[in-house]
Parts: C-alpha cells; sequence; structure tokens
C-alpha cells in the first residue's frame, strides 16, 4: 500500500525532464524565496521516514563504476545518452537535540538501508529506477546478484508485487557492464527541496557539495555516511546546484525567476565531478 | 492539600493580629491629638534658695526661645541666663518666669542652663542642643529615600498582583473620564499627598494596568482630591504609616502564597512610602517655619498682581517641597488666621501656584518611572499651568462667592487668642474648594484633546533609526562586551564555588547587572532597525544572549547558595566542574573572538562542546543520587547536583548564542 505522496514521488521519478544550474548563495536565496511561496517542502515520507521538525536533509551519494572507469567514459563520450548507476543514503541532522545529546550520533536519523538508482538520460529527459537496499546486503548483491527477502519486501513497498521482477532487472543491468561494479566516489551534500501537490514539478537545491573517495569501512560500517565521516573531501564545490525537474513545461512564474535572477542551465555532473577529483 | 489547614490559621492568625494593631492604635489615636496639659511640678518650692522649677522644652535648637519658670529670685536685681557657659539674651521677664534665646552659637548636645543674680545661682538644667537644619537634612534624605524604596516595592507588588480581574476592574472603573477622575480623588484623599497618588497611578500605568489616556485624568483627581480634602479633613495618613508598616510586616512574614506577598508588599510599600512622605514633611516644615525665614513672610501682604504672582510662586514652590497642595493649605490657613500678614487674596494666590507645584512633583514622579509613564508628564505640566493661571484669573470671582455666603466676616478680629480671624478660615476653604471644581471641570472639557494629544505622543515613532548596517555593528560590538561580562562573571561564579567564599559576589553581580541593561538596551535598539537579514541574525543572537543571562543569573543564585550551605567540592568534583567551566568559557572565547573576526562561530565545535557538557552533567546525576559522604548533608550533595545542572544551562544557551550568531546561509527552506 503505498501513499498518495509515496506515488507522486515515483511518478516524478520515473520519467522528467530535468535542468541544472550552477548558483551563487544569492541566486539560491531568490530561488528558495519563491519555492517556498508557490511549492511545498518537500521530504520523504514514506516507511520510517524522520518526521522530526527542525531538520537538515543530507544525501550522501555512492557512484559506482568498473575498474576501467566504464560508466565514467560512457558519460564522457555522450552526455545524452548514458547510465548511472549509484547509491543513495539520506540522513538528517537535527541541530536542536544537541542540547540534550550525549553523542554526535544522537543528532542523526537515518535507515540503515540505501537507494540504489539506475538513471538513464536521453537528452533532457531522465528516468530512474530505484531500489532499496539493507546496506548489508549491498556487497552479496553486487557480487553475486544476491537477493534478500528484505530487499523484495523494500521493493514491494514501492513496486507492489513487481518488486522481486525490479531487482533481477537491476541485478542482470549490473551484470552486463562486463565488469565487476564496485563504489567509485562518493559526494555529500545538503539538500533542499520542495515540490508541487501534482507531481509535477520538483525543484531542489544541494549546497555544499563534497566529493570523498569510497572509505575503507562502506559496507562493514553500522553508521550513517555522515560528512564528518568520511575523511577529507578531494573537492567541493563553492556554488549550490539548482536542479529543476519538471513532468512538463515548467510554471511561469519559475521561468521568470530564473530568467530575472540570470540562472541559466548548465551540464553538470555530480559524478564526473567527483569521479575527476577521486582519480585526478 | 496538607498545606491548607495551615494556610488558614495562619490567615486567622494574620486578620486576628492586624485588627489587635488597628484598635490598639485607633484608641490612641484621640488621644494623640488632644493636646496634654503641662505636668504639674511636684518639686518642693525652696524660696530662699534660686531654683529652676520647668523648662518648657528640653530639646532645642540655636535661636529657639524657651520658657524657664524659677522660685528663689530676689525681685530687685537682675537676673541673667548661661546656657552651656555663655550668656543667653533674656527676652523677656515676667514673675517667676523668664523667656530665653537660645544661643546662636550653642553646639549640638548637651548644654547647661543656669540662672544667675549677683552671686547667686541655680542648679544647672541640661537642654539638649540639636542643630536644626541638619536634623532637617538627615530627615530629608532617609525620607527620600524610604519613599524611593517604597515605589520600587509598590511596583513589584502591582506586578505581583496583576491579574486579568485586576486589570477588567481598572479598566472598567477607568474606561471613561469621570470615574477616572472619581478614582484620582479617591486616591487622592485617602493619601492627601499628591506625590504618592502619582506614584500610585505610575506604578499602574508601569504594571500595564492602566492606560495612559486613563492615568491623565486620574492624577488630575488626585490633585483635586488632594486640595479639597486636605482643606476639608486635615487628617494626614501618614501618621499611621508606622501602622501599616507593621500591618505590611505582618502579612509578609504570613503570607502563604504569592499573591498573599505581593498584597503584603503593596500594604508594606505604602507604609514605606507614607513615612518617608511624613520624614519628608517633618524634615522641611522646620526648615520653613524657622525664625530666620519667618520675618519674609511680611513680602506677601502686598497687593496688586506682582504680590499675587509672588504668592502663587511660593505657593508652587511649597507644594513641590511639601509634596502635594494639603500641607500648604495648612500653612496658608495659618499664616492667615494667625499672623495676619497674608490678605485672603494673596492666600488664595499661593494655593492657585499649590496646583503647579503639586503637578510639577507629579510630573517628576512619571518622569522617573519609566518609559511607559513618561507621557503623562506634560498632559501633568499642562494641567498644573492651567489650574494655577485660571485659579489666579478667577480669584476675585470666587472671594466675592464665598462672601455671600455665611461664614462669617473674615475680617473680624479677635484679641489675645492665637487665632486672630477666625473666619478666614472658612472663606479660604469655601473659596478654595469652588475654585479647585471649577478649574477641574474646565479641564475635563479640554481631556479629550489632551489625551488624544498625550496617546498620539505616547505612539509617536522615535526618530528615524541608523541604517541597518550601523545598528548591526554597534550592536555586535556591545555582545561582544557582554559575553566579556558574562564570562568574568561565570569566573567569578566558579571561583565562589572553588574557594567556598563569597568574595566575588560583588563583582559577578555587578558584571551580570551591566551585562542585561546592555542587553536590553540592544534588543530595543535591533528591535527599531529595518527587518534585514543581518539584523534578523542579530536580534536572535540577542534573545539567545537574553537567555543565556538569565542562565547565568540563575547559576549565581545556585552558587550563592552553595556557599550559603557550605558546599565543599573533592578534587574530583572540583576536575568534573572546571572542565565544564573550561568548555562554557571556550564557547564565549568563541563568541567573541568570531565578533572580533567579522565572523561566526563554528557550530560544529560548539556543538562538541555542548555534547561534551551534557556528557559531564549526566555523570554528575549519576553521582548526586548516591548516598551523601560521610559528614555531608543531604543539602549539600543537593547543591552540587544543581550547581551541575545550573553550568550545564549555560552550556545549552551559549550553544544557542553561537546558534544564533552563524548565519545559515544553507538555511533555505
Amino acid at each position: 500500500m503505498t501513499t498518495k505522496a509515496e506515488q507522486l514521488d515515483a511518478r516524478m521519478t520515473a520519467d522528467r525532464r530535468e535542468t541544472k544550474h550552477l548558483i551563487t548563495l544569492e541566486q539560491a536565496r531568490v530561488v528558495a524565496s519563491h519555492a517556498n511561496r508557490h511549492l511545498t517542502s518537500h521530504r520523504y515520507r514514506g516507511d520510517g521516514a524522520n518526521l522530526l521538525p527542525g531538520a537538515h536533509h543530507f544525501v550522501t551519494t555512492i557512484y559506482f563504476d568498473t575498474a576501467s572507469r566504464a560508466l565514467y567514459r560512457g558519460a564522457r563520450v555522450s552526455a545524452d545518452a548514458h547510465l548511472k548507476l549509484r547509491a543513495k543514503e539520506y540522513y538528517d541532522i537535527h541541530p536542536g537535540l544537541t542540547e540534550t545529546a550525549t553523542d554526535a550520533r544522537q543528532l542523526v536519523r537515518f535507515q540503515p538501508i540505501l537507494w540504489l538508482e539506475i538513471k538513464h538520460r536521453d537528452g533532457d529527459h531522465t528516468g530512474k529506477r530505484r531500489i532499496g537496499i539493507p546496506k548489508v546486503d549491498v556487497p552479496a548483491f553486487f557480487a553475486e546478484g544476491r537477493i534478500t527477502p528484505e530487499m523484495t519486501w523494500i521493493q514491494d513497498g514501492a513496486y507492489g508485487h513487481d518488486g522481486r521482477a525490479m531487482l533481477e532487472a537491476v541485478a542482470e543491468l549490473c551484470a552486463g557492464c562486463g565488469e565487476p561494479l564496485a563504489a567509485d566516489c562518493l559526494v555529500n551534500y545538503r539538500r533542499s527541496a520542495w515540490q508541487d501537490d501534482d507531481g509535477e514539478l520538483r525543484v531542489t537545491i544541494d549546497t555544499g557539495l563534497a566529493s570523498f573517495a569510497p572509505p575503507a569501512d562502506l559496507w562493514s560500517r553500522d553508521w550513517a555516511l555522515v560528512r564528518a565521516t568520511l575523511g577529507t573531501p578531494v573537492a567541493s564545490e563553492a556554488r549550490r546546484v539548482l536542479e529543476v525537474k519538471s513532468r512538463g513545461v515548467p510554471p511561469a512564474w519559475l521561468t521568470e525567476v530564473l530568467a530575472a535572477a540570470r540562472i541559466a542551465p548548465v551540464a553538470f555532473s555530480k559524478f564526473e565531478a567527483a569521479s575527476d577529483a577521486v582519480h585526478g | 492539600m496538607a498545606e491548607r489547614p495551615r494556610g488558614r490559621w495562619r490567615l486567622v492568625v494574620g486578620w486576628l493580629m492586624t485588627i489587635a494593631l488597628v484598635a490598639y492604635a485607633a484608641s490612641d489615636w484621640k488621644a494623640g491629638r488632644t493636646p496634654r496639659a503641662p505636668a504639674p511640678t511636684t518639686e518642693a518650692v525652696a524660696p530662699s534658695r534660686l531654683r529652676i522649677v520647668s523648662i518648657s522644652s528640653a530639646e532645642v535648637s540655636p535661636g529657639d526661645a524657651i520658657v524657664v519658670q524659677y522660685v528663689g529670685a530676689d525681685p530687685g536685681i537682675p537676673l541673667a541666663v548661661h546656657v552651656g557657659g555663655a550668656p543667653a539674651e533674656v527676652l523677656a521677664h515676667r514673675d517667676r518666669a523668664v523667656v530665653v534665646r537660645i544661643p546662636h552659637d550653642a553646639g549640638p548636645g548637651k548644654a547647661g542652663l543656669r540662672l544667675l543674680q549677683g552671686d547667686r545661682r541655680s542648679k544647672s538644667r541640661d537642654l539638649q542642643v540639636r542643630i536644626r537644619n541638619r536634623q532637617s537634612v538627615i530627615r530629608l534624605t532617609g525620607g527620600l529615600a524610604l519613599f524611593v524604596f517604597g515605589l520600587g516595592l509598590l511596583g513589584q507588588a502591582l506586578r505581583g498582583l496583576a491579574g486579568h480581574r485586576l486589570r477588567r476592574l481598572l479598566g472598567q472603573v477607568t474606561r471613561s473620564p469621570l470615574p477616572s477622575v472619581g478614582l484620582g480623588v479617591g486616591v487622592g484623599a485617602i493619601t492627601q499627598l499628591t506625590t504618592s497618588a502619582a506614584a500610585f497611578t505610575v506604578g499602574l500605568v508601569e504594571a500595564r494596568l492602566m492606560t495612559i489616556a486613563a492615568a491623565i485624568p486620574v492624577m488630575v483627581g488626585a490633585v483635586l482630591g488632594a486640595s479639597i480634602t486636605g482643606a476639608l479633613l486635615p487628617v494626614a495618613l501618614t501618621q499611621q504609616s508606622l501602622l501599616v508598616i507593621a500591618v505590611g510586616v505582618l502579612w509578609s512574614r504570613l503570607a502563604v502564597s504569592r499573591r498573599g506577598a505581593a498584597f503584603a508588599r503593596l500594604v508594606l510599600s505604602a507604609g514605606l512610602m507614607l513615612y518617608g512622605l511624613r520624614l519628608l514633611q517633618t524634615g522641611i516644615e522646620p526648615l520653613v517655619g524657622d525664625p530666620t525665614i519667618l520675618p519674609y513672610v511680611s513680602y506677601f501682604r502686598a497687593s496688586g498682581p506682582i504680590a499675587e504672582l509672588t504668592c502663587a510662586a511660593t505657593g508652587a514652590l511649597l507644594a513641590l517641597v511639601l509634596l502635594g497642595p494639603a500641607s500648604v493649605y495648612g500653612l496658608v490657613v495659618g499664616l492667615a488666621q494667625t499672623t495676619g500678614v497674608l490678605p485672603l487674596s494673596n492666600a488664595l494666590a499661593m494655593l492657585a501656584g499649590a496646583n503647579l507645584g503639586a503637578s510639577v512633583g507629579m510630573a517628576l514622579i512619571a518622569w522617573q518611572a519609566g518609559h511607559h509613564a513618561r507621557p503623562l508628564v506634560r498632559p501633568q505640566l499642562a494641567f498644573g499651568g492651567f489650574a494655577t493661571a485660571m485659579a489666579l484669573l478667577t480669584i476675585p470671582v470666587w472671594q466675592g462667592l464665598a462672601g455671600l455666603l455665611p461664614l462669617g466676616d473674615p475680617n473680624t478680629l479677635t484679641y489675645g487668642q492665637t487665632v486672630i480671624l477666625p473666619h478666614v478660615s472658612r472663606h479660604l476653604a469655601a473659596a478654595f474648594a469652588m475654585s479647585e471644581l471649577a478649574v477641574v471641570a474646565m479641564w475635563m472639557g479640554a481631556l479629550p484633546v489632551v489625551t488624544h494629544l498625550a496617546g498620539r505622543r505616547a505612539r509617536v515613532a522615535p526618530p528615524p533609526p541608523a541604517p541597518p548596517e550601523v545598528i548591526v555593528l554597534s550592536a555586535e560590538r556591545e555582545l561582544a562586551e557582554v559575553f566579556d561580562r558574562q564570562r568574568a562573571a561565570l569566573e567569578g561564579a566558579f571561583e565562589m564555588s572553588r574557594t567556598g567564599e563569597r568574595g566575588p559576589g560583588p563583582a559577578v553581580e555587578a558584571a551580570l547587572a551591566d551585562g542585561r541593561r546592555a542587553i536590553e538596551r540592544q534588543y530595543v535598539a535591533v528591535g527599531a532597525a529595518e527587518a534585514t537579514p543581518r539584523v534578523e541574525r542579530v536580534k536572535w543572537t540577542v534573545v539567545a544572549t537574553l537567555q543565556l543571562q538569565r542562565a547565568l543569573e540563575h547559576l549565581l543564585n545556585v552558587t550563592e547558595l552553595g556557599v550559603e550551605r557550605g558546599l565543599r567540592l573533592t578534587p574530583d568534583e572540583l576536575t568534573h566542574l572546571r572542565e565544564m567551566h573550561d568548555l562554557a568559557q571556550g564557547s564565549f572565547a568563541a563568541a567573541i573572538e568570531s565578533i572580533d573576526d567579522g565572523g561566526a562561530p563554528d557550530l560544529e565545535a560548539a556543538g562538541e562542546r555542548e555534547i561534551r557538557m551534557n556528557v559531564l552533567e549526566a555523570e554528575a546525576r549519576v553521582t548526586s543520587v548516591a548516598a551523601p559522604r560521610r559528614g555531608e548533608s543531604t543539602s549539600v550533595r543537593l547543591g552540587l547536583a544543581e550547581l551541575i545542572d545550573a553550568y550545564e544551562h549555560v552550556g545549552n544557551h551559549l550553544y544557542r548564542v553561537c546558534k544564533a550568531m552563524r548565519d545559515d546561509a544553507d538555511d533555505l527552506d
């Protein structure tokens, strides 16, 4: 049984038009003030979601690639048609809990689930398949394509009875790379997101982008991929990344705001930037 | 529930004791006002020896005249008098009595009075010489101090009593001008002093129990009440001020609730103010009645506008220093009917001026009371000026109207009595009462305009504030100084806990008091600034700093309590506390440094310090639940727990300050 919010999320994820923009703090504030007026602040509200108020939402993305960096090269050759395989861990930090915490970990709320995303792009249209995998099951899934009952249960929540089929499809896709896939680089950022009530438009602003090499305990740790535990960043981006994801034509107010703030779309890939930084 | 019967008993005891006190005092009131006949001397008279039989007063001041009765003098030989070994002037000499002036150069202290006739000398009688002006100054200073203290206590009491019902009641009474004037008349009549009426009204305004619009007619009514009842009922409540103080203290000891304690403070503050005013009056009256001043009174005998204006100015001055028109009335009546030097028209002019003097005194009370009551100043001064001018211009009218009443001829003289013009006081009372009523009635007509103007003034925005950037810079600088003071206060408090000595206490209190004043100042300044993101951030920081201030004040209280209980820290406990102290000092240093550098504190580091504080507090809590050590009382153990908890609160608020100072650019949603 999925909620309306989950249905809207799935709809937005499945097929959308996506543009990216690198913006300054002032431009981010302008866009945010309009987004706050026209859209609803968006956060994950599905099973086990953290609904405590005052959360700062963070994302750590693990990008996968082969030893020969086949996916990176594919993306460099053709920006319009390529495949990205990545896993996202969402976590929230509650600074408001600092006054009662006796351990920094108590400020963090997270689910020990990695969301594996397969993203394909066709021009400015992108589509994503997303499956949730308990973190402990990730290495076996990549190494052997092993599917556990927990993995199936998570997918059933999003895709109904097609969950297992979806998992098998993703495992097959991974196997199709020819070489084993492994974590290539990590990107951590704080995300602010807004969405309209019909699931037609989503605006996100990512701040504090920092790239990391995969830590040694990436799969063995029982703790979230919190930025402070990822080591020293190999690169960081001072600008904010604005992403506009829409299923149709973006609304006039947004177009006007972007024009007034002189915000133009750019070709930017977090994966490429991070992989470049990690591998030099 | 167990508290209830005990509280009821306290209430019963309180009322019984109050009734007993009032009854005892009431039984003495009449006796107190009845002049006592001089006690007949029981001393045996021996005509052969020169002997002092009695003296009119044993307590004298230089320049006073006293009557000395004697026996055994030879009528044919001149009689001399020595005071303190020096000859004193004999003003009059009758059979067996001399009137002697105490030498102007007599020093304070005991002085022997002796009669001399040739070689014959009487036995010396001790006089206590007091310097009149010094006594007056002591009374004036002490009275003023008590009055100001009582005023502060009154404000506290009213705030303690303030509740929705009281607000509603006062709101209903003062909804329209006429009942407001009535309330003022009542307050003025009871207190007989416009200054205490002003203090009462201003206290209500400052406690937000009364609006400015309602307070204006109350103040006017108070002048009317104090004037007229002063004229008609010369009974001063100040005489019973010690009784009021006794009742206030009694109830403050018996109060079982916050409200009860507030009520007790209200009574006590009233008593202290009244006693202070009594001291002020008794300090001023001798100055006014000084023989060196009295001759100037004859200047008031002249007629014409200049004389009337002089009289009005004198009346204003007297009302100002005698704290209201009631005392002036008594003085004027006394002069008019006992000396005859003050014609009725000049007496009325003097009373007219009393309106202005009383209003100036009331305006001064409103001015010093605080920001909220300050808009009362101008309307009150305007009323004083208006009332004096109108009363002066209409003197012939009221004098004539009083003449039409069956009050006797004001010029009738009686000889051989203290009062030589027995009817003049009736004319004065009638003319003055009519004049005051008419003036207030006229002022009531103009009241809507005055109230509107005062209300507008109260609402008038202050001059345009400085640009936001300037305000922000100034506020940040001031906040850095506040943090510095708070840091010093924390250091002092830690020292008190470490040594168990109160030594640094006053410095800590002073630092915190300075800090609070600065924070409140900045709160007002930043609140008036145009809203920009930076101003908003500073505003949040100021609020967070105010909360931190409260936590530090609490820490000081707990520290003082620890010293009081004899809390001695073991080396382990001291290490524990020192770590918390150092963490707090680290946050202060970070906040100050970030302002100096024009940046913001590292929130992660602040968070780490705060979390460490929480850990230390949690550890200390575990120790606190353990049984007290040998020789250590439970209260001491609890004192340590409270101290650690107070430190942890300071840590919480320091973290909030660092958080508020940080402009969270990423906080977009």
